[in-house]
């Protein structure tokens, strides 16, 4: 039994099929990368995966660790193992960001029958954690995500994922609205969490990324299906050919 | 299931009122109904002077001719009070009263254990001095000596009519007088205790000072009232909290409270307020109609105050600033949260008189369930008011659409170099920042608890800190029982 | 109502009503109802006084103490042509009123216009076909609603009907010409202005209400604006009435769905004006602006009170409304909007900024949000002060004097808002009469204005 098992998925938004039937599984350890054109349905698959509202399952199953996923609610997902670093991470005015990991950590900790995280404790947890992702500690005091920038933005997302320890993390589109040197750092953030019951679904659209993360596995999504799986070579590919081949294919 | 649906279903659920059960002690009442003899009564009672009961006299028959002007103008929605129908003189029967805590009823420090304020352990441990008020009498006060060898006065308001008439007389009804307004004039009449402070020249009170109320008897009306006097230069943290056992009668509390503030002084005056709200029905609860005022009489003078209004069935309420000393400043910083079918009408009055006076007015409303929560604010500057600023900003939440939000600032200038700047927004808790927290592993009450505490902490966090504490949970349980 | 709450004033009472005579419509049972529960609304309840919320800040004792006749019974003054000074809009079809009577000498040619359009006298109307006003006249300008609309309703005389079936453009714009002159009683006057568009119809109007110097007059007019589904209605309204004249003017509107009412007030002129603006958007995607600025100077009065009803879904409104005061002037700007529990997806922003130039003026500003509907993005916001005087510096610095320095600004503070007026020629009307009224101000020391 795999990790996680996704069987004819099956996904329509406002009676309009965007996913039409995906089949994937992914072992602990995986690095399992999804390449796709915009409005392919890379972020709906994210979104119906961490249990967002709005997005009707017509068809198919997807397993987690045996059970149900798509019968738990975001936040039973969540403290499952289910991470989702988002495209864009929401600002949340007047809730400190180390606020909001804390009760996001004791979530999960009260979860796993473990004692609230004593105060001294989560100031070190923290410290080092920032140390790591090279996040000016001074961030976490400020209101969550509110006028950060884009970087910021997602090594926040990344030092949520590290404290977090899930099981199966999905990134959507981490690369977006990065340079060069926050992808780095984000990109060693998320390599620095790569274990063998760590499983990760990098959703992007550019190859780019994969040559920071480099995955075990690569699908190609176009058109609510994937039409091409392969190991990271098929990434390189992509990246010189681009995605028309595969457009053509789908639409005949 | 969206998150709002979640939302409005939990909040729809009872919401259980954690302070509701009752102390079973004898009491002294005075029968029902209100009259001449019942004003001559509670003065008797307290051993009051003459010229103590002819200002109630007065007042009492200023307020018979006022029986049409009860004030209407308020968002709120009630049936008309019948005034003959409620006990205003409910006291624990104490005997010849305590000398000291450990002849305090034990029953009655149980009932402050359970509001979690143990005079005891405070007496002991903690810094504040707690004056309590159970149905309008006190009956204990902490802390005492050590205040008294700094020179502060902090006692009940009988005592102080008995031991400091000079500071009574000259001060009492200066700020709010006897003709203020309708339940002011009805306090004035029937007032059966508050506590009273005196902070002296150049005193910087070292611990905070505190008085829980509680309406205990059924059927009573609480009138207490309350006067602090910070004389100059000196500083006063006040504590103030409010709980009444759950009832399905409807009771009436109508506070007064005063505040003088002279040259280079400063009150912080903070109000957690969570009297029974009702039940989900709207049957039972408090209704809650204060007066309060500070005078910032003298220069550099400076008043703050600070509420978290959870509870009561209807509140009306409006802590307000006189700034009448160059410089003066007063801030107000309110979270009003109502559910099921509460309705809050609550804000200020900045009213700048002097030159280069300061105003600072935040106000958080949140509705849930059934509910109406309006801000009403005025902030007035006068032809002499050089410099004055305010600034004031007043943000409404809803959660769940069968409640209301309603935004009623008045604001008025008359001096050109004054400025006044009013913002306010009304919005609900969208449905992304409910989604986002809930991936992140937390249920819908642990996430709306987290936004509104978010939403609310300018406010909370101008609270001294065992009170700030206190609110966060409060801000929790007023929409939980509710939520999830 | 208690009697705090009202002023005794006989000036619009039975003697009143007399002298007023047979009013068309008069033998229409329907219409003389509507006049006859309007005078008992204003009988019943006489004047509101300032225990009144909504006349809080706005005195009608002036009004109530003035023995106001019937302005159509002032017979020793007559306007033969137009004045110079009034303010006319580029290629606008006017149509001109003197003391509320319609001047078909004044007017252009209203009849025979474009296919699908009515432009036409009020009494004519009410006289000729009254069916055609039956299901709309007080409908959306009900009487009770305000003592302005039930005075107009009660005693409405002239005034103009403005209708476009379906689908019409008006390309030419409307302008609707005010024009007061009491000789040496004073007199009152009810214009009355029905305008209807109907699905998908389009048009500008420009209302202005001026007046000719002598004894005070009393200019009561009332807009009743109904927009189908779709139309479209620019309109501008421009109250500079006489220095001694008082000016009490509702407009009351009602939007269906995806239609726009966009509109601009303009007070300048008058001892005391009251503009109402009363908005309801009733169908789904309905939209409003409804901005305007306000230029006071000497003991002047000027109140802009609106109110707008979102009662359906997914609604628009915005309003931002400027203000200048100096002299011993007092201006008043009182605004609710309110959100319907129906309309969700609500949008409604209000912005009210005050300027004070000297000592003496007084502002009183009371913005309102009153909601009922969760899913809504509401905000008001609201200041008053003086001018910065970091920009007075950066003008000084690059050798502007200090007195047009204040100018300028004064001027952009308010063209700020003016510049959002759609219509080109109305704006530019609007910017016209703006420069003229700094300009006649300027002639006082700027400390004065």
């Amino acid at each position: 039994m795999s990790l996680i098992e996704i069987k004819d998925l099956h996904v329509s938004v406002d009676g309009k099929e965007i996913l039409k039937g995906i089949d994937l599984n992914m072992d602990g350890g995986e690095v399992h990368a999804i390449m796709g054109p915009n409005g392919t349905g890379k972020s709906t698959l994210s979104y119906v995966l961490a249990g967002r509202d709005g997005y009707e399952i017509t068809q198919g199953s997807v397993l987690f660790n045996g059970k149900n996923l798509l019968e738990m609610e975001a936040d039973e997902r969540a403290r499952a193992g289910v991470f989702l670093a988002f495209q864009y991470p929401m600002e949340i005015p007047g809730v400190a960001t180390s606020t909001f990991l804390k009760t996001a950590l004791n979530a999960k900790r009260r979860e796993q029958g473990l004692e609230e995280i004593d105060a001294m404790e989560f100031l070190n947890l923290i410290k080092s954690k920032t140390k790591e992702l090279e996040i000016p500690y001074e961030m976490i005091k400020r209101p969550l995500n509110v006028g950060f920038s884009g970087g910021e933005k997602k090594r926040a997302e990344v030092l949520q994922m590290s404290l977090l320890e899930p099981r199966f993390a999905v990134l959507d589109e981490t690369d977006s609205g990065l340079d060069i040197d926050a992808l780095k750092v984000v990109s060693d953030g998320v390599n620095n969490l790569r274990s063998p019951d760590r499983t990760f679904l990098v959703i992007t659209h550019y190859q780019r990324l994969l040559s920071y993360i480099v995955p075990d596995h690569v699908h190609v999504l176009v058109g609510g299906r994937i039409v091409k799986s392969g190991d990271k070579t098929l990434a390189e590919l992509l990246e010189a050919e681009g995605y028309a081949r595969f457009e053509e294919s789908e639409a005949a | 299931m969206a998150a709002t649906q979640q939302t409005v279903d939990a909040v729809r659920d009872v919401e259980k009122y954690k302070y509701g059960w009752e102390t079973n002690i004898d009491s002294d009442m005075a029968p029902k109904g209100l009259s001449e003899d019942i004003v001559r009564f509670i003065s008797a009672k307290k051993e009051e002077p003459e010229w103590m009961l002819e200002w109630r006299l007065k007042a009492y028959r200023l307020w018979l001719t006022q029986q049409d002007q009860e004030p209407d103008w308020a968002k709120l929605d009630y049936p008309k009070i019948d005034y003959q129908d409620s006990y205003y003189y409910a006291a624990p029967n104490l005997g010849d009263g305590p000398k000291s805590l450990d002849e305090v009823d034990p029953k009655l420090l149980e009932t402050y254990d359970k509001l979690g304020i143990p005079l005891r352990e405070q007496e002991m441990l903690a810094g504040v001095a707690v004056d309590a008020v159970f149905d309008s009498v006190s009956v204990a006060t902490t802390y005492k000596k050590k205040l008294n060898e700094l020179g502060v006065i902090f006692c009940s308001m009988s005592e102080a009519i008995k031991e400091h008439p000079e500071l009574v007389k000259k001060y009492l009804g200066s700020v709010v007088p006897y003709s203020d307004n309708f339940f002011a004039t009805l306090n004035c009449a029937v007032f059966t205790d508050g506590s009273f402070v005196y902070v002296p020249k150049g005193l910087r009170c070292p611990m905070e000072l505190s008085t829980y109320f509680r309406i205990n008897e059924k059927n009573t009306g609480q009138f207490e009232r309350t006067l602090i006097i910070a004389d100059e230069g000196s500083y006063v943290s006040y504590l103030e909290g409010c709980t009444a056992p759950q009832r399905d009668e409807n009771q009436l509390h109508a506070a007064v409270v005063e505040l003088v503030v002279l040259d280079d002084a400063e009150i912080k005056y903070s109000t957690v307020q969570n009297w029974y709200p009702g039940d989900e029905d709207g049957k039972g609860g408090i209704y809650n109609f204060v007066t309060k005022r500070a005078a910032c009489r003298g220069k550099n003078s400076k008043v703050m105050w600070t509420q978290v209004e959870t509870g009561s069935a209807i509140t009306w309420k409006y802590p307000s600033c006189i700034l009448q000393g160059d410089n003066s400043s007063g801030e107000f910083y309110s979270v009003a949260i109502t559910n099921n079918r509460q309705q809050a009408d609550t804000g200020t009055k900045m009213i700048h008189l002097g030159k280069n006076t300061r105003s600072k007015i935040i106000a958080k409303g949140i509705s849930a369930g059934r509910s109406n929560s309006t801000y009403r604010g005025l902030v007035r500057i006068q032809p002499k008011a050089e410099g004055a600023r305010n600034f004031t900003q007043c943000d409404s939440l809803l959660i769940g659409n069968q409640c209301g939000a309603h935004t009623v600032p008045y604001i008025e200038s008359r001096n050109p170099t004054a400025q006044t700047e009013h913002e306010a927004t009304t919005s609900k808790i969208s449905d992304e920042q409910m989604f986002y927290c809930q991936q992140r592993g937390m249920n819908p009450e642990e996430a709306i608890s987290l936004i509104v505490n978010g939403f609310c902490k300018e406010v909370l966090q101008t609270l001294p800190m065992e009170f700030a504490v206190e609110a966060q949970k409060l801000v929790g349980i007023s929409l939980e029982g509710s939520v999830g | 109502m208690t009697a705090v709450k009202s002023i005794t004033s006989s000036t619009f009472g039975d003697t009143y009503a007399n002298a007023v005579g047979a009013l068309p419509g008069a033998n229409e049972p329907w219409v003389d109802g509507l006049r006859q529960m309007s005078r008992a609304i204003l009988g019943g309840q006489g004047m509101p006084g300032p225990k009144v919320e909504a006349w809080k800040y706005t005195s009608l004792n002036a009004i109530a103490k003035t023995p106001f006749i019937p302005a159509s019974t002032v017979d020793d003054v007559d306007v033969m042509s137009l004045p110079v000074n009034v303010p006319l809009l580029e290629g606008a079809l006017k149509v001109v009123f003197v003391n509320g009577v319609y001047r078909h000498d004044l007017s252009d040619q209203i009849e025979g216009l474009q296919a699908g359009t009515v432009l036409s006298p009020f009494a004519d109307v009410l006289k000729s076909r009254p069916d055609s006003l039956k299901d709309v006249l007080g409908t959306v300008m009900e009487p009770g609603q305000s003592f302005t609309a039930a005075m107009n309703t009660g005693f409405m005389e002239q005034g103009a009907v403005v209708h476009l079936s379906k689908e019409v453009n008006l390309k030419q714009p409307v302008q609707l010409l005010s024009i007061g002159a009491s000789g040496l009683r004073p007199g009152a006057f009810h214009p009355r202005f029905e305008i209807n568009l109907e699905e998908g119809a389009q048009a500008t109007v420009v209302e202005c209400h001026v007046g000719l110097p002598g004894q005070a007059y009393l200019s009561n007019s009332a807009s009743e604006i109904i927009l189908g589904g779709r139309a479209a209605l620019n309109h501008y309204t421009i109250v500079s009435e006489d220095s001694e004249a008082f000016h009490l003017g509702r407009t009351a509107v009602a939007v269906d769905h995806n239609a726009t009412y966009d509109s601009f007030v303009l007070s300048l002129g008058g001892k005391l004006v009251r503009r109402e603006v009363h908005v309801r958007l009733e169908g789904e995607g309905a939209a409003a602006t409804v901005d305007g600025a306000y230029g006071l100077s000497g003991k002047q009065h000027s109140d802009i009170s609106s109110e707008i009803l979102h009662l359906a879904p997914e609604t628009k409104s915005n309003q931002i409304i400027k203000g200048v005061l100096g002299g011993e002037s007092r201006g008043v700007f009182q605004g609710r909007i309110h959100v319907a529990r129906a309309a969700q997806g609500t949008d409604g922003r209000q912005l009210h900024k005050a300027l004070l130039l000297n000592r003496g003026p007084e502002v009183d500003c009371k913005p309102e949000l009153e909601i009922y509907a969760d899913d809504v993005q509401c905000a008001h916001g609201a200041t008053t002060g003086e001018m910065d005087q970091e920009h007075i510096f950066y003008l000084l610095s690059r050798g502007i004097d200090e007195k047009t320095a204040r100018a300028l600004l004064v001027e952009g503070f308010l063209n700020d808002v003016i510049f959002s007026v759609s219509d080109e020629s109305a704006r530019n009307l609007i910017l016209d009469m703006v420069k003229a009224w700094l300009a006649r101000q300027r002639i006082l020391a700027v400390g004065e204005l």
